[in-house]
């Protein structure tokens, strides 16, 4: 196998929303590893709605990705952490806006906090691409 | 070496139930991230990293002769912490694990 897998194998319990259970990155493959994403803006401004920070830090994953020639379908593990209570649904529509039909290995949870009271959210990426 | 990078794991059995109990929950992760690392040729010892996270103070000791087993003797780089939540409130403990393969 000489590219990027996801798979979600039988005898487990299956996944509870739009992911794979597994992501397998072949020899050779260059990763990407990428600093949590805030939902500032590029201006550095944060929005007060959880769901335009979610929207920004999307937006930062994909801008750094572009930067290495890389882009959504490269993703391998996305995370995402958010603080207090979130529109769900919305995020989903949102990420399948900007992300499209990907299914990445995924973790999703809450935290106490993050850097500072008004962040309500943090994404984490790791991409693969062809080395 | 190829990587597996998994998904986090949660604590429903494979028909889909979550357990009540968080010692229950943890052994079904558990269980979980072993299925799919058989899935793809790999077993526990290919463990490099683990994390284990979860929400409440809960005895997961009752677990403990069952991971063991299970895992085998491993020591892979390990972190450990206590979230908020998770995506549902019944939900108690996610493991996330990254193995590595030839």
């Amino acid at each position: 196998m000489s590219q990027l897998d996801f798979s979600t194998p039988f005898g487990v319990a299956a996944p509870l929303g739009g992911y794979s259970h597994l992501a397998t990155v072949p020899l050779g493959m260059k990763l990407l590893v990428l600093a949590g994403q805030t939902g500032h803006a590029v201006d550095g401004s944060l929005p007060d709605d959880p769901i335009a920070q979610y929207r920004n830090a999307l937006n930062n994953v994909l801008g750094i990705l572009a930067s290495a020639d890389a882009g959504p379908a490269h993703i391998i593990k996305i995370n995402t952490w958010v603080v207090g209570a979130v529109d769900y649904p919305a995020m989903i529509a949102i990420r399948k806006e900007l992300l499209g039909d990907i299914e990445p290995a995924s973790t999703m949870a809450m935290l106490a906090g993050l850097f500072t009271p008004d962040i309500r959210l943090e994404i984490e990426a790791i991409a693969a691409v062809p080395a | 070496m190829k990587l597996l990078i998994l998904a986090g794991q949660t604590g429903h059995a494979v028909d889909g139930s979550l357990p009540a109990d968080a010692a229950e929950q943890f052994r079904n992760a558990l269980t979980n991230v072993v299925g799919i690392l058989k899935s793809a040729g790999a077993g526990p010892k290919d463990i490099i990293k683990i994390n284990t996270w979860l929400v409440g103070q809960h005895d997961l000791s009752s677990a403990g002769p069952y991971c063991r087993e299970l895992l085998g003797d491993i020591k892979p780089a390990t972190t450990m912490g206590y979230l908020a939540g998770l995506y549902s409130p019944d939900m108690f403990v996610e493991i996330e694990v990254i193995a590595a393969v030839p």
